[in-house]
């Protein structure tokens, strides 16, 4: 595999008329670890569902190591975020985990004594396998953010797009998933995450990009994060991030 | 009745005999997909399905075209619609089905009424008839119990995919536009297969109620559909049999029998059965009760009084429910009613030292690795002791460095052996005296906020210099307070 991870080109999605994300252009390099940030209705959720092929663009093209999207599924993991999933569902940790699988087997075939190995050696290193048979329900928001990872590590992705996967997690459990992500990052893989917290995301990330609709900026953290180019990203609220920006503490 | 009479007469007709497999058939079919539709929170597309099959059936019978295929034309057309309607208008999916099932439903009935024909019954349409149904019904209907479990085997992992995430599942490459429509159409299909069966009305209940059922008793999609299985067959099977006995219409029955069965796992399940929930938490509201009988005969003791009256006033109980408790304690052999009092077992006893001890050390861990207000611990560990396995109290006292006093001064007894240790209140000393505060007892937070207020806290030196029924006025360091009688009843000093 060689290029870029990802490479968008004039990227435009509307809904109903409405652009969510217009001629967004970038390119990814492999084994970053990669923060979308933005404001909400920035469209960070649209252009991760771009990424994956779930949104149909108006206007142009995603490349994941120089092939289309449909050539690259299984290269690609997708985390949604937590309220796209019914975690009621009647299913156990490690079933989830093995989804990962599917990619692998295409339709019809079952998942084999190979396929459960390996989902469970994806459990053991997100730290869940004591887990294993828990309802996917009982579970705490991180550690099934955990499982989420452990179904894209089975699924033997080389990138990972992770939609808000910080809602609805304390602080310490935060920690842990940012730490989990480094070391998926430190094996090679990328990985995309949506999120606003932007104090946080000063440090944690190998790369910011800045979403408003179009893309205002992607590079390391400390090029990007100037007052002017938090200013074009969060717009009207410039005070409140100023103050945020020079005090390091966490934007509304 | 004999066994014989039951179940094997009704069965020498043949009528009976397609009747049976008919509602075997339809319980199971519809049983599995119910599972599915629970989890895709589409037991309401069922209705709208069902209903929608009207106008089919009639528009096929004036057309001369197989009842099946005009049903499941207008079924499919409806649910396509309710898609559109969702998709291209703000309307959302509850209303766009309302709309169009009850349109469907309605134009089914304006056709039926302008057919007026013996040919199509209503009432059997809408309720079933099951007595009535025939060798071509039969095949109908197994056919459709092939195609349905037969999809579900083959693409098993897709649907639950699909409908736990769907998101993920279509950014894999699953097909899920064709999952989607290709659940929609054995639901339609089952629909129209089970009419003869239930009917239009009664089927909403075989595709709801057996997947409802198995959910609040298992939590794997793997056992619940098997389950799931089992309630609507068994569901067919005695509604059909009741329903022969009690020359009552079948295809209610059987949607009644279901309707129990489904009642009873929500009373009974043991997972979330309401039942057991009540008996659990009446349990535990027992064992909390009992818990701090034991504890407070035993720190009523160190007083010398362990009367009824007195443990009621520390309990907070009528005497009377305090007797009843003791009574009930009594049977367990952890206490004994004797003279007016209540006095511990040596079992008693022990539980009571053990409850006092996680009590402090709890409060010692909350104050010292917690941060709480030693003001405020009290009610906490009230709380944990009862909830808190007894062997945490071996952890936590390790953890502490293996404490002696809690937070308000009072001993962590180590076993039930330890003697108490000798104090005096300080309302008992006399003037001029100098006395170390040992405890603080720590019932009321108000206490021990206006107590730390004025410096009066365990480790404490104090001057006693007048003890006066309106209180006693102490020296604390270079200041002079007056402790209130409520104040000075709470502070235990070191007797010397």
């Amino acid at each position: 595999m060689r290029g870029p991870a990802i490479e968008v080109r004039n990227l435009t999605v509307s809904y109903r008329e409405q652009p969510a994300i217009r001629h967004v252009s970038f390119q990814i390099e492999p084994g970053l670890l990669v923060g979308l940030v933005g404001p909400n209705g920035a469209g960070k959720s649209t252009l991760l569902k771009a990424l994956v092929g779930l949104v149909v663009p108006d206007t142009g093209s995603v490349r994941i190591f120089g092939r289309s999207i449909s050539q690259t599924r299984r290269l690609v993991a997708y985390v949604p975020q937590r309220s796209e999933v019914d975690w009621d569902y009647p299913i156990g940790v490690e079933e989830v985990v093995l989804m990962g699988r599917f990619v692998h087997l295409g339709l019809v075939r079952r998942p084999g004594v190979e396929d459960r190995r390996i989902a469970r050696e994806a459990l053991r290193q997100v730290g869940m396998e004591r887990f294993a048979d828990r309802q996917i329900g009982q579970l705490s928001g991180g550690q099934q953010q955990r499982v989420f990872l452990a179904r894209a590590l089975a699924q033997e992705a080389q990138v990972l797009l992770l939609d808000e996967p910080f809602v609805g997690v304390d602080a310490a459990t935060e920690e842990t998933i940012y730490a989990l992500l480094r070391r998926l990052q430190q094996e090679g893989r990328t990985v995309v995450v949506a999120t606003h917290d932007l104090s946080r995301a000063q440090t944690a990330f190998d790369r910011l990009m800045l979403l408003n609709q179009v893309l205002v900026a992607y590079g390391p953290p400390e090029r990007v994060f100037t007052p002017e180019i938090l200013q074009r990203t969060y717009g009207g609220r410039l005070t409140l991030l100023e103050a945020a920006h020079r005090s390091g503490g966490k934007a509304p | 009745m004999s066994l014989h009479e039951i179940f094997v007469v009704p069965m020498q007709y043949a009528f009976m005999q397609r009747a049976l497999l008919a509602a075997v058939l339809v319980g199971g079919i519809c049983a599995v997909l119910s599972c599915f539709l629970l989890v895709k929170r589409w037991a309401l597309l069922g209705d709208a399905i069902s209903h929608a099959v009207l106008p089919g059936v009639a528009l096929a019978y004036l057309l001369n075209l197989p009842f099946f295929l005009g049903a499941v034309l207008t079924g499919m057309a409806t649910a396509l619609g309710i898609s559109a309607v969702e998709r291209h208008s703000r309307i959302k999916e509850d209303s766009a089905m309302g709309i169009l099932f009850t349109g469907a439903f309605a134009l089914g009935f304006v056709l039926v009424s302008r057919i007026r024909s013996r040919a199509i019954d209503l009432f059997h349409i809408l309720f079933g008839n099951v007595l009535g149904v025939s060798d071509a019904d039969l095949l109908l209907t197994a056919a459709t119990g092939v195609l349905v479990l037969g999809v579900v085997a083959l693409f098993y992992k897709e649907l639950v995919l699909w409908t736990f995430d769907p998101t993920a599942a279509s950014a894999m490459g699953v097909p899920v536009a064709a999952l989607h429509y290709t659940l929609m159409l054995l639901l339609s299909v089952t629909i129209v297969a089970s009419l003869q069966a239930v009917g239009i009305v009664l089927v909403v209940a075989m595709l709801i109620t057996p997947g409802a059922t198995a959910y609040l008793l298992v939590d794997r999609m793997s056992r619940m559909i098997p389950l799931a299985v089992g309630v609507g067959v068994v569901s067919g099977l005695s509604g059909l049999y009741l329903s022969y006995h009690l020359n009552v219409a079948s295809g209610p029955t059987m949607v009644l029998v279901a309707t129990v069965l489904f009642l009873l796992a929500m009373l009974l399940g043991p997972r979330e059965g309401v039942l057991w929930d009540a008996a659990r938490r009446r349990q535990t509201a027992r064992r909390v009760a009992r818990e701090d009988l034991l504890k407070q005969a035993y720190l009523a003791d160190r007083g010398g009084g362990t009367s009824v009256d007195l443990l009621a006033r520390r309990l907070g109980l009528p005497p009377s429910a305090v007797l009843a408790l003791a009574r009930r304690t009594a049977r367990e052999g952890l206490v004994e009613l004797r003279d007016g009092g209540i006095q511990l077992t040596a079992r008693g006893r022990e539980q009571a030292v053990a409850l006092v001890r996680s009590h402090r050390l709890w409060e010692r861990y909350l104050v010292d690795r917690g941060g709480v207000p030693w003001t405020e611990v009290h009610a906490e560990a009230e709380r944990l002791e009862h909830l808190a396995p007894q062997e945490l109290a071996a952890e936590l006292d390790e953890a502490l460095g293996r404490p002696i006093r809690d937070p308000h001064g009072a001993r962590i007894p180590r076993d039930e052996r330890e003697p108490w240790e000798p104090v005096r209140r300080l309302a008992e000393r006399q003037s001029g005296e100098a006395v170390d505060v040992l405890e603080v007892e720590d019932e009321d937070p108000e206490v021990l906020r206006r107590l730390s207020e004025k410096g009066v806290l365990p480790g404490v030196r104090l001057e006693v210099l007048e003890i006066r029924p309106e209180g006693v006025r102490v020296r604390v360091g270079d200041r002079e307070e007056v402790l209130a009688p409520e104040l000075a009843a709470a502070v235990l000093t070191a007797a010397d």
